[in-house]
């Protein structure tokens, strides 16, 4: 029954065939108008694919349209560039430190000719290197611009510049110090050369770590593994308070005057026992014991010089405080230790105990002050140096402490000045430089940032978050937004003319098979007659209509193909080469199934009405 | 089902269709089949109708007598209003098939397969396809009843008709097979489309047409009403010398009593069989047409 109801559709196939056919001249009709519907349309369809795509190539193969830069200068913390990174749609983000903070001159093959340049922190990835074709530099070695390049003499007619890939580049930085001006030289290696779409200055790309280098040299600092000489930035110390041990009483009045422009903002009277349940002792009882603190920032020296100054003349030890911070050491015990210094005079006349460390100075040696006593007794195995392990920002300081001894109360104790550095890695990053067996201050952040998003597209968003963060930046996103408004404009644009022509196109394919039906009404009464079903006679019209929308659709492509190459033509100066008219094959056929779609609902209201024709109308003729 | 009753006096066996078996094909009794337009009621009531193999029935009368209405019941296109017996019984060992019951169920489909695989048609002005060739025409209908092999066939019986040349392209074998008559056209209209033949070919190309399918009865509608006498008359001869050669039986409806009567040509009448119609007005508005055999023929 199957097969049989196959060959009775083949049949109707080929008899609808034939009719067009027969028909030619009407069915060229259809065809003709159909095409003149379908072809403006892939024509339209095919210009908003071709531009746009175009312009998109365009914003995503240059990486400078993924680019977001600040547009001020501003200072961001080390921890920020975490988040960006983390983040999906950021393909890469580098520091930036302040613009001409790491100039450098650069010294061309000839060793004579020299240029003086920016440098610029780049890492592995960058898009800016990478997608423009060069290898981004890896340590000791840097990526330098076209024109740097040229005017160096490291190429001089090659393009790209490839003579000067692997040979060393001779940097000087320079700085003033004592009014004498002083500089260093490092070999670099030239890892690529940058082409003009990236950049078009005198430019070098150096590591981070290299230009962070350059930086600290010329504001004085050393830069050690380097072997740059300069000064080593200490951490200064910082506290959160001072107890104030009195020997006579402090007035009001005057304990009022301690919190008055001293940058503590807390005071109040303390029992003994408070005291020794931190510290494991006590000043004696007829001392007043007052803690000054602060609420939120820390306060340095200055302050307690100025307490100092208001209590002039009083019998008082000043006795500055941080609050109990955690400390790790190598055996992995944890130790919640707090800083206690007084000096042996201090001990002596306040009845406090003496701890043999340093007193107070302002550059103590190193060993003199990084001990620690412990709340218990240490370990016979414990190696009396330890790494000791502290919390700096979101880092960890590790830096060796000698254990000496054990602490009489429930804190464990470090020198005051160690405490104070300590404190100050709160709010600062310190670090410990094994080279200069020191705690040294850190960078205070970053400066600026170079950010390339994933894709274009994430460009708007990614700078939409980092303005609601406060940061204003440059970048395309206008551009893109106007893209893709352009593109979502054009689709809109799109749509209506579709729609318009697709009911044009539907009201002419129902309105032409039915009239062919009405037409037709005797033929497909005979064909009823001679053994034709009524669902066989019905797909007469349907094939018809589909052969007619195939035949428009084929007739619309080769439109678009023609149309095509003269727009093409016309546009392919504007256009570099990609064509404005454009559609994926894949879309041709998503286009044609559509088209099908629309002509076979087309069919069915002509497909209904003949099944309505009986074949006894074919008997009663004329 | 009862066995149908063959009624012998129709079944007069022909000289050149000697070995043809002598059964029925349609049988039908006390079929009626009522109209009404407006106040205006038509009866027609059919008491004893049948078809037998290898007939020529011939079905006569002046218009609005109702031919036309039982030519229409006979090639299953209209549904009778009731019908004691309506059978149907093809070839091909199908047995028999109850019309009315098809007719009841609606059942389109088996309609459709009935006429196809059973009957052929010859309409008056032919009813072929327009946009078909003579040829496709008379091959539509023999593939959609799913033969094989048929075009040979077609040929040769369009030779006989004389629209296709002897011994031409179409004869795959030259079978020297020598058409009975010469009706002397000579012309090849094979692959004409029907509207550029002449209205004499035309009804040749539908008779051809309702040959190829094979088919146990072939229905014709006045298929000589459109050509002259002379013509009228020679196809009408032939379509039944072609029918019966093919073991197929023809119900032919006429206003022309002479075309299938005793002519001066042919003392023998073409009809085997010839239905009438007589008209009765049993009330006002109302009319009643008994159709009725008339036993004059092959004498």
């Amino acid at each position: 029954m199957a097969k049989r109801e196959n060959r009775q559709g083949f049949v109707v196939l080929g008899l609808a065939l034939r009719d067009l056919w027969h028909e030619r001249i009407l069915s060229l009709n259809v065809i003709l108008a159909l095409a003149a519907i379908i072809a403006p349309l892939l024509i339209v369809l095919g210009l908003k694919e071709g531009l746009i795509n175009h312009l998109r190539d365009n914003l995503i193969e240059d990486p400078v349209n993924r680019e977001i830069r600040p547009q001020t200068t501003q200072d961001i913390p080390e921890n920020w560039f975490e988040q960006v990174r983390s983040r999906d749609d950021v393909a890469f983000v580098v520091p930036g430190i302040l613009r001409g903070a790491s100039i450098v001159r650069a010294y061309g093959s000839d060793g004579e000719q020299s240029k003086i340049v920016d440098l610029l922190p780049s890492g592995n990835g960058d898009p800016l290197l990478v997608d423009n074709g060069t290898d981004f530099p890896a340590i000791g070695e840097v990526v330098i611009s076209t024109p740097l390049a040229k005017g160096l003499g490291f190429c001089v007619n090659d393009t790209p510049c490839e003579s000067a890939l692997g040979v060393e580049i001779r940097l000087r930085v320079t700085r003033t110090s004592d009014g004498q001006p002083e500089f260093v030289e490092q070999m670099m290696q030239i890892a690529g050369v940058l082409g003009l779409r990236g950049d078009s200055l005198d430019r070098i790309y150096a590591p981070l770590q290299f230009v962070l280098d350059v930086e600290s040299y010329k504001e004085g600092k050393s830069v050690l593994h380097r072997g740059w000489p300069g000064k080593q930035p200490q951490p200064y110390p910082s506290y959160d308070g001072v107890f104030i041990l009195a020997e006579e009483t402090i007035s009001p009045i005057e304990r009022s005057e301690l919190t008055i422009s001293t940058g503590f903002s807390t005071l109040k009277q303390i029992s003994h026992a408070e005291f020794e349940a931190d510290y494991g002792f006590s000043p004696p009882e007829d001392f007043q014991l007052l803690k000054l603190g602060v609420l939120k920032t820390a306060v340095q020296s200055g302050s307690i010089r100025q307490v100092a100054n208001k209590l002039r003349g009083k019998r008082v030890l000043i006795l500055p405080y941080v609050n109990p911070f955690e400390i790790l050491l190598e055996d992995e015990s944890r130790h919640i230790a707090t800083g206690y210094t007084v000096s042996e005079q201090q001990a002596q006349n306040f009845g406090l105990p003496w701890v043999d460390w340093d007193g107070l100075d302002l550059n103590p040696a190193y060993q003199s002050f990084t001990k620690i006593l412990l709340t218990r007794n240490s370990d016979p195995q414990s190696k009396i140096s330890q790494l000791a392990a502290v919390q700096s920002l979101d880092q960890i300081v590790r830096f060796p402490i000698e254990i000496a001894g054990k602490a009489p109360g429930k804190l464990a104790l470090v020198p005051i000045n160690l405490a104070g550095m300590l404190r100050t890695g709160v709010d600062r990053r310190i670090e410990y430089s094994e080279l200069g067996q020191a705690l040294l201050l850190g960078r205070l952040g970053f400066r600026g940032y170079r950010i390339y998003a994933k894709t274009i597209d994430d460009v708007p968003a990614i700078a939409e978050s980092l303005r609601a963060d406060g940061f204003q930046t440059i970048n395309k996103a206008q551009q893109i937004i106007g893209l893709q408004q352009f593109s979502a404009g054009l689709d809109r644009i799109f749509f209506l003319v579709a729609l318009v022509g697709i009911i044009g196109g539907v009201a002419a394919l129902v309105a032409s098979l039915y009239a062919a039906v009405q037409r037709k009404q005797r033929d497909i009464s005979v064909m009823r007659l001679i053994g034709l079903s009524p669902g066989e006679v019905s797909r007469f019209p349907i094939y018809q209509g589909l052969t007619t929308a195939l035949m428009s659709t084929a007739v619309a492509c080769g439109v678009l193909y023609a149309v095509g190459i003269v727009i093409n033509r016309a546009l392919a100066d504007r256009l570099s080469g990609d064509p404005a008219v454009y559609l994926k094959p894949d879309l041709m056929l998503v286009i044609m199934l559509l088209v099908l779609t629309a002509a076979f609902c087309s069919s069915l209201f002509a497909a209904f009405k003949t099944t309505r024709i009986e074949p006894a109308e074919a008997l009663r003729d004329e | 089902m009862s066995t149908i009753k063959v009624m012998k006096s129709f079944a007069q066996p022909l000289v050149d269709n000697s070995n043809a078996n002598v059964d029925t094909i349609v049988s039908i009794k006390n079929l009626v089949k009522r109209r009404s337009a407006g106040n205006e009621v038509f009866e027609l009531h059919v008491p004893k109708f049948s078809i037998q193999r290898g007939t020529f029935v011939a079905i006569v009368g002046e218009s609005g007598c109702g031919k036309s209405t039982l030519l229409d019941m006979l090639g299953l296109v209209l549904k009778p209003t009731s019908a004691n017996v309506f059978h149907f019984k093809g070839d091909a060992g199908e047995g028999l098939v109850d019309v009315m019951d098809i007719w009841r169920s609606a059942n389109e489909r088996e309609l459709a397969r009935l006429r196809r695989e059973h009957i052929g048609y010859v309409l008056q002005t032919g009813g072929l396809l327009p946009f078909l060739t003579i040829k496709k025409n008379a091959q539509l209908v023999s593939r959609l009843k799913g033969l094989r092999h048929t075009d040979e066939k077609i040929n040769r019986l369009a030779q006989q008709l004389g629209i296709a040349k002897k011994n031409n392209q179409y004869g795959n074998h030259d079978t020297n097979k020598q058409s009975q008559q010469d009706n002397g056209i000579s012309i090849d209209i094979m692959e004409k489309k029907p509207a550029k033949v002449s209205g004499g070919q035309r009804q040749r190309a539908a008779i051809l047409r309702a040959l190829a399918s094979q088919p146990d009865v072939i229905i014709a509608d006045e298929p000589t009403a459109a050509v002259d006498k002379r013509r009228a008359v020679q196809i009408v001869s032939i379509f039944k010398q072609l029918a019966l050669s093919e073991n197929a039986s023809v119900v032919m409806v006429t206003h022309d009593t002479e075309l299938v009567g005793k002519t001066a040509e042919n003392n023998s009448a073409i009809a085997d069989v010839t239905y009438k119609f007589k008209l009765e007005y049993p009330a006002e508005n109302v009319t009643k047409s008994i159709c009725y055999a008339v036993g004059e023929n092959n004498g």
